[in-house]
């Protein structure tokens, strides 16, 4: 009786796994003869394109096509010869968005936001993060984490299914179960471009990305940096965000880890690095995307961050009465931040012991000094000395406005304050 | 035998039955349909002129909301908040200093920043006068989830330490034009019993 039942046991066992269980001997890309569609891998296609689908059509995706192709030869680099190899296709996609994040879908799409673009400092330092994320599709991360929670759900599963017969309980939908379980587990493993991988598969993409840019021939001293600049904006700003590149810890963790395969690299390779690093060619493109950056950080209170990123602006950009206004606007913000959250500071270390009152002026006066005829510093300006009561001082800065820019979107407004300081 | 257990059981039962009543009946808005033409709403301060034809209710969220079709088709909605408290997006907080305009920001970034908001564009932000207060006036456009076409005008305004926001929104194709006018009522009606329009915001 016993042998019976541990036979059956057994077999229900053996059963159960045959069928749940899904492969975890999956080859990366570039270990098989052309690209051919593991189970369920199609499936996990679907979500994602379905999901880029909706990305493409929702006003986030950034526009500017030059930087847009600039981006992508950076990954061509990379990844070219793989992919033109295995006949697989890998597309980055810039989104509108300031907090950090960048992240690798299965289907070869990445994204990368424009907060990351605007902290990183050069050509090199982006390739760092296109080849992290590259190694994730490449290396098939996304399947992977799906086959693995798959595999531990089977498990609980079988516990599941036994346990019911056990009590001898009816039990309706397991075909909708194992759906719903299945489609969640998709989830999961897509989720993963988003909030990161498990460590391992992390560190796999460190591992590979390193090579990847030495490779290409970049200057993998470069890549330390790339975390670094991100770490110090994560650092500045306190963001708690659960994103990959929003947690200290993980991006502390790649410092770590480019730190050390350096230091092995070094160690093998005697002979100088080949140093393309690329800076002034990473500005140039570069350039609008900081200022719109910028704006959206003002928008989400990212204040340092965006302090951060246009004071480096103005040192590669001289002349632009445009960033010198925004800077302006991010110091007034900050000031009224402070005003309002006397117990929390947004972000300690850059500028806090200023006068964020003057230092918005300045900038402002910086603008005009740049571009007399430029209308936004004189509002800007002039709603500063509105609020402090100087209505007088105010009102000339809007008629200067108002003049400059006779259809100004908000002329009502400050029409109404002209009115009201005379 | 068994009349213990099934005593407690019978007790038990009820008490389901009544939580789960007093969940429904809390839970779920109860809508009541405006027959009388010109009836009224009152709400503290606050008078307006309810549109015939529409249901009224009022959720956690809204001190009150009138529908026609369905919330998803079209909706006017009067909710108020404090001031003073971080905005979930945007991270910024209206507070009662702020001017007309700058308040208007803020509303506008929580709005773009918020990815259910898909392709939004505003296209037109202006101060009016609302019954002797300061109010902004905001049309927007935007596409939901599911990518269907809305738009938006929206009223801003600081009242006694709360920002009030009356909203009407409606799918942009078909529905929008159709009910801007019972809208347009309902804000032609609206008026402040103020003791001192001179004391609130008219910034």
């Amino acid at each position: 009786m016993i042998k019976s039942f541990l036979k059956w046991t057994v077999l229900s066992v053996l059963a159960v796994s045959l069928i749940s269980c899904a492969s975890t001997n999956i080859k990366n890309i570039d270990e098989q003869e052309g690209f051919v569609f593991y189970q369920d891998e199609a499936n996990l296609w679907k979500q994602v394109d379905e999901f880029h689908a909706v990305m493409e059509r929702s006003g986030f995706v950034y526009q500017d096509k030059e930087l847009e192709e600039y981006v992508n030869s950076i990954a061509d680099k990379m990844f070219g010869e793989i992919l033109k190899k295995y006949n697989f296709d890998l597309r980055v996609y810039l989104i509108k968005d300031p907090i950090f994040n960048a992240g690798a879908y299965p289907n070869g799409v990445i994204y990368v936001n424009t907060s990351i673009l605007a902290t990183l400092e050069n050509e090199a330092q982006l390739a760092t993060i296109l080849a992290h994320e590259g190694t994730h599709v490449i290396h098939r991360h996304a399947l992977k984490t799906q086959n693995f929670l798959i595999n531990k759900t089977a498990f609980y599963k079988f516990f599941d299914i036994t346990m019911a017969g056990a009590t001898g309980a009816v039990r309706g939908g397991v075909v909708g179960n194992s759906l719903s379980i299945a489609r969640l587990i998709g989830g999961l493993g897509i989720a993963g471009a988003i909030y990161g991988y498990s460590r391992v598969l992390e560190e796999e993409a460190d591992e590979y990305a390193y090579k990847f840019i030495v490779d290409a021939g970049y200057d993998p001293r470069e890549s330390k940096k790339a975390y670094q600049n991100i770490s110090t904006a994560l650092e500045e700003e306190k963001i708690k965000a659960p994103y990959f590149y929003s947690t200290h810890p993980k991006i502390k963790q790649r410092v770590r880890n480019f730190e050390q395969y350096l230091k092995s690299y070094e160690k093998e390779n005697k002979e100088a690095f080949q140093k393309v690093i690329n800076e002034e060619v990473y500005m140039g493109k570069v350039k609008d995307l900081i200022l719109e950056n910028a704006e959206l950080e003002l928008k989400r209170n990212k204040l340092n961050s965006a302090i951060a990123q246009l004071k480096r602006y103005n040192r590669y950009f001289k002349n632009s009465p445009e960033s010198y206004d925004l800077l302006g606007r991010i110091y007034v913000a900050k000031m009224e931040f402070k005003k309002h959250n006397k117990n929390k500071d947004k972000g300690g270390k850059t500028d806090d012991s200023l006068d964020h009152k003057q230092a918005a002026m300045d900038a402002f006066g910086q603008a005009n000094q740049i571009n007399p005829d430029y209308p936004h510093a004189y509002k800007h300006l002039g709603l500063l000395y509105y609020k402090k009561g100087e209505r007088q001082k105010a009102s000339g800065l809007f008629k200067k406005y108002m003049d400059l820019n006779p259809q100004a979107e908000d002329g009502e407004y400050i029409r109404g304050y002209i009115h009201e300081s005379e | 035998m068994g009349s213990i257990y099934g005593g407690i059981s019978m007790k038990v039962n009820k008490w389901i039955v009544i939580c789960l009543l007093m969940v429904f009946f809390t839970g779920c808005a109860t809508w009541k349909p405006i027959k009388e033409k010109n009836a009224l709403w009152e709400f503290g301060d606050f008078r307006a002129r309810l549109p015939v034809g529409w249901a009224r209710t009022k959720t956690s969220g809204e001190i009150l909301l009138l529908t026609r079709g369905g919330v998803y088709i079209e909706h006017i909605s009067v909710s108020r908040t404090k001031t003073n408290k971080e905005l979930p997006h945007s991270q910024k907080k209206i507070t009662e200093d702020m001017l007309l305009r700058e308040i208007s920001q803020v509303v506008i970034d929580e709005i773009s920043l918020n990815q259910n908001f898909k392709n939004f564009k505003l296209l037109e932000n202006k101060p009016v006068d609302l019954g002797g207060v300061g109010a902004f006036r905001m049309v927007c456009v935007f596409h939901n989830e599911d990518f269907a076409k809305y738009k938006s005008v929206i009223y801003g305004f600081l009242y006694k330490k709360k920002y009030y926001e009356i909203h009407y929104q409606a799918l942009e194709q078909h529905h929008f034009e159709k009910k801007l006018e019972a809208f347009d009522q309902f804000m032609d009606s609206f008026f402040f019993k103020l003791e001192d329009p001179e004391s609130v915001g008219k910034k």
